[in-house]
């Protein structure tokens, strides 16, 4: 009896060991319909950095593409100064105001327009109300908190009834500061199944943020904005998460391929064709796999850094809404959710960013030093940056061998 | 009317989320407890034995006995060492005991060459001594990349293939949590052969497969495993 406690109590500390933890299976069909070429994504003999070529290519391509991206964000202050002198002061009126607000809106300056306002207000509270949504729906699928991975049917009731109740204090909006604990404690929890079920629910945490922070009388009170510390946090947490989820579509590419497999159309699309452009065809889900990582990797990367943030919340927005309409269908509902954080960050008018270090030495330049310095100080952040962000890991990736999936 | 608005102190929320991390531990403990026991018993698994088969009727000594003897029927196991993991009640402590308080145990089996494992033949040796195995747990190095070969008579047309290859969805695997090892199946029906191949896992029960195959209707007449590249290396590479 000694010895069975002992092995149970040893189970308890294994269990924090994601290798231990049981799989719980995805909603969305992911089985493969062909084994995928595993080796592709392993280090290679007499490969540059030991990559595959076309894994290296796709690598470059999403390095340049990124680099190219941030050039322009820091120089975004010399090409507004441009379009004032050269474009707006040659217009009058409605039109000049509409060119303004949209080149505000492209590169994240407050947009000063009554609808946008009332649109983020809204946006806010779709933000904030969309989570019990998601509990309710996870909970008739005997799900916990995403739907993607089911609950273990002898403890399911259980956490059905606890969702319920997290959804109601969200819905009526009661006590957030514990509606935001209770989603970071399940979180945590989430990681008893495995690093990548707790991964894949990273953009809910966004929201247990906001919750944290506001008042416990939040039942009498109206949310409709988010301050700008709430705004930066949101922002970072949610590229985070897509950034992460982007390099584990690498690790665990047989799911991704898997996806690929069932729904063939999401194959199609043309950001993630221009990072695969130029590769083998033999290997053309291999491919499809790393550059739809690589399109979320570098979209992640530049929400969490707020470089430029609404285009690439409108461009995911887009994505979001047409995975859960077009290709998914009503399997991906819960989708709602992160449609509604980005639909928070792209309407908030207190957008920063995480790179003001070059921003602001760029300014200092301005005065005393020439326009090509000042690229070549951009260019060189730039290419630093990108570079950090996309090949260290997707080199040390092809030293993993998918041992921590369940 | 708020006259005064109180935010929660980080420390706070730091002191339930933590709190509440261990309601939900707890409540994992309480309501699911097989699965903590089983990864308690999967500790326990010795590392040099391949392959182990938990028998749900393995009451005393004297049905281990049964096993080892049918197991010792089979020409590739006659000499390897077949033990049993948790120490047995004798025959005659099992006759006097009254309940039935573990029924099952774990017989470890010693195999170099695993390729030389015939499933359906363990399975078949087992019944015919009236014993079971209700898991067959092979192990092998994490990065090894497998496979298992099932010879399958009646894979008679293209609607069998189309069944064995939706294996997971026909059999209701998928809903019942079953065969998540399995990363995808071809079948040809001209050469009667389903090969599984297998993600990278430390274990895999075997068992799985066999009770899928019978639940499809395509029952297999052997079932082996083979240790090959499942796929070609890329192009370019050796």
């Amino acid at each position: 009896m000694t010895r069975k406690r002992l092995l149970l109590a040893g189970a308890g500390l294994g269990l924090l060991a994601p290798s231990l933890a049981l799989a719980h299976e995805r909603f969305i069909r992911h089985a493969l319909k062909q084994p995928l070429n595993d080796l592709f994504f392993r280090q290679q003999p007499g490969g540059i950095l030991g990559m595959h070529p076309d894994m290296l290519q796709i690598g470059i391509l999403a390095t340049l593409n990124l680099t190219g991206f941030l050039v322009v964000w820091f120089m975004r202050d010399a090409l507004d100064h441009f379009v004032r002198l050269n474009l707006l002061s040659r217009l009058r009126g409605g039109l000049q105001r509409t060119v303004h607000n949209v080149g505000a809106f492209l590169i994240d300056r407050p947009v000063r327009v009554g609808w946008f306002y009332s649109f983020g207000e809204w946006a806010v509270i779709m933000f904030l109300r969309s989570p019990a949504l998601v509990l309710m729906y996870s909970a008739t699928n005997d799900s916990l908190v995403m739907p993607s991975y089911p609950l273990e049917p002898s403890s399911a009731t259980i956490f059905k009834f606890i969702q319920v109740f997290l959804a109601i204090l969200i819905l009526t909006q009661t006590w957030l500061p514990l509606a935001g604990a209770l989603i970071f404690g399940t979180w945590i929890y989430l990681f008893r199944w495995g690093p990548f079920v707790a991964v894949d629910a990273l953009p809910v945490v966004t929201v247990g943020f906001v919750y944290a922070m506001s008042p416990w009388q939040s039942h009498k009170l109206s949310i409709t904005r988010l301050n700008p510390l709430q705004t930066r946090i949101v922002r970072i947490v949610l590229g985070l998460g897509f950034f992460i989820l982007g390099w584990t579509k690498i690790y665990n590419h047989d799911l991704t391929a898997g996806v690929g497999d069932n729904y063939p159309q999401v194959m199609n699309d043309p950001l993630v064709g221009l990072f695969a452009f130029g590769t083998d065809p033999a290997l053309r889900r291999e491919t499809w796999v790393l550059s739809f990582a690589a399109a979320e990797i570098m979209s992640g990367f530049m929400l969490m850094t707020g470089v430029f943030t609404r285009l690439w919340c409108t461009i995911m927005l887009w994505v979001f809404t047409k995975l859960m309409l077009v290709d998914f269908g009503w399997d991906e509902i819960p989708h709602i959710y992160p449609i509604g954080a980005l639909l928070a960050v792209m309407t908030s008018n207190y957008l920063g960013t995480e790179f003001g270090a070059v921003q602001r030495k760029e300014r200092e330049m301005r005065m005393s030093s020439p326009l090509v310095k000042r690229l070549a100080l951009v260019a060189a952040a730039s290419v630093a940056i990108a570079f950090l962000a996309v090949i260290p890991m997707l080199y040390f990736l092809t030293f993993t061998d998918r041992s921590l999936l369940r | 009317m708020i006259t005064r608005v109180r935010l929660a102190s980080p420390v706070l929320v730091a002191a339930l989320t933590v709190g509440w991390f261990g309601v939900c531990m707890g409540i994992d403990f309480v309501w699911n407890r097989h699965l903590w026991e089983a990864t308690a018993r999967g500790a326990g698994a010795p590392a040099d034995t391949p392959l182990s088969l938990r028998i749900n009727h393995l009451c005393c000594s004297g049905c281990f006995a049964e096993v080892r003897e049918a197991l010792k029927k089979v020409s590739w196991l006659a000499d390897e060492s077949i033990g049993v993991r948790e120490r047995l009640l004798s025959q005659e402590q099992a006759e006097g005991a009254v309940r039935a308080l573990d029924y099952s145990g774990w017989v470890d089996v010693t195999v170099p060459d695993l390729t030389r494992v015939d499933f359906v033949e363990i399975d078949r040796v087992l019944r015919a001594e009236g014993m079971v195995a209700s898991e067959m747990q092979l192990r092998f190095p994490k990065t090894q990349h497998i496979r298992f070969v099932a010879q399958v008579r009646h894979l008679c047309c293209g609607m069998c293939v189309d069944a064995a290859q939706r294996i997971k969805e026909i059999s209701r695997a998928q809903q019942l949590g079953r065969l998540r090892w399995l990363d995808s199946v071809t079948a040809s029906h001209q050469r009667k052969e389903v090969v599984f191949h297998a993600r990278y896992e430390e274990s895999i029960d075997v068992a799985e497969l066999l009770g899928a195959l019978d639940a499809i209707g395509l029952p297999a007449f052997a079932l082996r495993v083979t240790f090959e590249d499942a796929v070609p290396a890329p192009a370019g590479q050796s």
